[in-house]
């Protein structure tokens, strides 16, 4: 009888192959360039269904809650009420919570929350939902009360100081404490209707649309490199309902609390198959790692907005651009020369991940330098493990020193690898901190795409070279790895949209439509199946040569400690010594 | 279309006699005997640690996805963002 079944050997190692000379052909056989091709594809129909589709009376809101702020804010000194309600209002546009943005999301979301029963990730009815509404009613109408007498009162002490011409101190800064407990007693009530706010859902007709969507996606790209698309469309669906379940393990209550995100989760369902009763042969067409995942940078590079970089000043740049590249390089040297790093591949994924912002760095140094995927998948379970330390420790030893809340925002967002740990850890300290934090990580996100560009242009002229040997630029190209191209492409072209409409239009349209209503939904399904993929084909002893002498650790350690205690002295000479200015108006 | 020709195919796995596979079935639920203990025994066990409920408890009424790794996951960073854009555009008068 035939073999069914595969498991995993050394065979196929690299997250990347890159081989031999450029042609034309390869425009359309090799993944490299499909990964460009359908990227686009997926940007430019984004593009056309958000860009085209605007919310009603966008601008003219816009105009309007920005003349109120400006009239405010030359009023009093303090933010009023109106001020804030404005704020909110201009925040609250965005093209992705029209209908068709909603249905977009309905299919390409993930599957919901759960406690105890997985089933509750797909299907919730109508009486399950009443129920759990039912206690917290009671909790949600009473903070929605508590909002309303605090605006009452917020509203008084502002009319009070108004009536002094915001000339009386003591008035002002009652004014400013009462708007304060307003806005908490606001925030209270939003979590608190949050909680009364489930619906039924079936998820299951959605998910089946995006396996079939995504299958003909892929499959239809496959054909075109000359591959079996009926082949790859039936084993599609066993790695997409691995994905799903590796979405479901990331959505556990339990499991979420410490940021376990779906990477790991697939790439444990994966290795679990593979290494036990093996990744049945039927399925192995449409186990293709490096084909996911380029397309899925390609799709990450539209989320590299260089504009964004400015968000918080200059101070945000020196500690996410500053701090960032100066730990990456000491790491990446420590690794070499201290620790002896057996692979340089994975001391720079490591290094990478660990000083940039965790599994999105990883997945893309990992891929500019042709990193095996055992490395790949070491470096995000050392960062999902050390994020989770993090989130937890650092928020308490801020407290614990009575750190300012924006000095432990920009410490946070700077050394905490993932975005979702670093927002939990700021919030945890204190809304300043939530904001600083979560903006110095987003510049920081943005930082990827350089480190991804830089590193593969280092590998191919340095790295992969015998020493001494003069590499020419027709070398470098020809190893160069061209989806990073549609990766850098991406971010050059999305950068220029931002940069070329006002900030507000880009918010609302591109960072909240075409990005996190269309490409980022798309972009993490396709990591998720890359990932599942690299667990379908990963024999668990390889790992065991990787952690002699517990190397990885030490690296990740060493260059943890360093971003630390170098990223908190940066922070606190940019926003109290040189820019106090930045600090004062947040 | 006739597809490429196909790589080799990875190591056979899972014994194909019946002993071996039986073997291999075992393993894969041990595997996920480890999970569940992991999901239902030891997460709920660390959440209630006293050192850790209170973030615990934070997380989950904050609603954050803290798994989320890129910005463009997390709804509090889009807040974050336009708050501190409007802060710095329209910051108030000095007193």
């Amino acid at each position: 009888m035939a073999d069914k079944t595969s498991t995993p050997s050394a065979g196929q190692d690299y997250v990347v192959i890159e081989s031999g000379k450029t042609s034309l052909k390869d425009l359309y056989t090799k993944e490299d360039w499909m990964a460009i091709w359908m990227g686009f594809t997926i940007l430019i129909v984004g593009l056309f269904i958000y860009l085209s589709n605007p919310p009603d009376k966008m601008q003219e809101n816009f105009n309007k809650y920005n003349a109120t702020m400006k009239e405010e804010a030359a009023k009093a000194p303090f933010k009023t009420i109106a001020w804030q309600q404005a704020s909110d209002s201009k925040n609250r546009i965005r093209a992705r919570d029209q209908s068709f943005g909603k249905t977009i999301q309905e299919f390409l979301n993930a599957p919901s929350k759960w406690t105890a029963n997985p089933v509750e990730a797909l299907y919730r009815s109508k009486a399950e939902a009443d129920a759990l509404n039912a206690p917290f009613k009671e909790a949600a109408d009473k903070a929605k009360a508590a909002q309303e007498a605090a605006l009452a009162k917020a509203k008084e002490a502002e009319k009070a100081a108004g009536a002094a011409a915001f000339k009386n101190a003591d008035l002002n800064k009652k004014a400013e404490a009462e708007i304060a407990a307003w806005l908490k007693a606001k925030d209270a009530a939003s979590k608190a209707n949050a909680k009364v706010g489930n619906k039924p859902y079936n998820r299951l007709p959605y998910l089946l649309g995006a396996a079939i969507i995504l299958g003909l996606f892929f499959g239809i790209g496959k054909a075109i490199m000359g591959q079996s698309f009926g082949r790859f469309f039936i084993g599609f669906f066993f790695v997409f309902a691995l994905a799903v379940l590796a979405y479901m393990a990331e959505q556990q209550s339990t499991m979420s609390h410490y940021g376990f995100g779906f990477p790991l989760w697939a790439i444990i369902f994966g290795l679990l198959i593979s290494n036990t009763v093996g990744t049945p042969k039927w399925v192995m067409p449409a186990v293709s790692t490096e084909y996911y995942i380029k397309t899925g940078l390609v799709l990450l590079g539209a989320e590299i907005l260089f504009n964004k970089i400015l968000a918080i000043g200059k101070p945000g740049i020196f500690i996410a651009w500053i701090c960032t590249p100066i730990t990456l390089i000491l790491t990446y040297w420590f690794g070499q020369h201290i620790v002896k790093m057996p692979s340089k591949t994975l001391n720079i994924t490591i290094s990478a991940d660990m000083s940039v912002c965790g599994v999105s760095a990883a997945i893309a140094t990992a891929a500019a330098c042709r990193a095996k995927k055992e490395e790949l998948t070491l470096a995000i379970g050392l960062s999902m493990v050390f994020t989770a330390i993090c989130m937890v420790g650092q928020p308490a030893f801020a407290k614990l020193v009575g750190m300012d809340q924006i000095l432990a925002g920009a410490w946070m967002g700077s050394t905490i690898d993932s975005t979702g740990a670093v927002a939990a850890a700021g919030a945890f300290y204190g809304q300043k901190a939530l904001y600083v934090a979560a903006t110095v990580k987003m510049i920081q996100n943005i930082l990827i795409g350089v480190i991804a560009f830089a590193v593969a242009v280092y590998w191919c002229a340095k790295v992969d070279c015998v020493p001494g040997q003069q590499v020419s630029w027709w070398e470098i190209w020809y190893r160069f790895p061209k989806f990073v191209i549609g990766f850098m492409l991406a971010s050059v072209i999305f950068s220029i949209i931002d940069g070329s409409v006002s900030a507000e239009y880009s918010t609302a349209m591109i960072d909240q439509g075409v990005l996190r209503g269309w490409s980022r939904l798309l972009r993490e399904w396709f990591f998720a199946l890359a990932f599942t993929s690299i667990g379908l084909e990963t024999n668990f002893r390889e790992f065991g040569q990787y952690f002699k002498g517990g190397k990885p650790i030490t690296l990740y350690v060493f260059g943890q400690a360093f971003q630390l205690c170098f990223t908190l002295l940066i922070a606190y000479i940019m926003f109290f010594i040189i820019f106090p200015e930045v600090a004062g108006k947040i | 279309m006739r597809g490429k020709e196909e790589k080799p195919l990875l190591r056979p796995g899972g014994s194909q006699n019946p002993p071996g596979r039986l073997k291999s079935w075992l393993k894969l639920c041990l595997g996920i005997a480890v999970l569940w203990f992991l999901t239902y025994v030891v997460g709920p066990f660390v959440d209630n640690l006293p050192w850790i409920k209170p973030a615990v408890s934070f997380i989950d009424d904050s609603g954050i996805n803290t798994p989320a790794f890129y910005y463009t996951g997390v709804e509090e960073v889009g807040e974050a963002v336009n708050s501190i854009r409007n802060s710095l555009e329209y910051p108030p008068k000095e007193q």
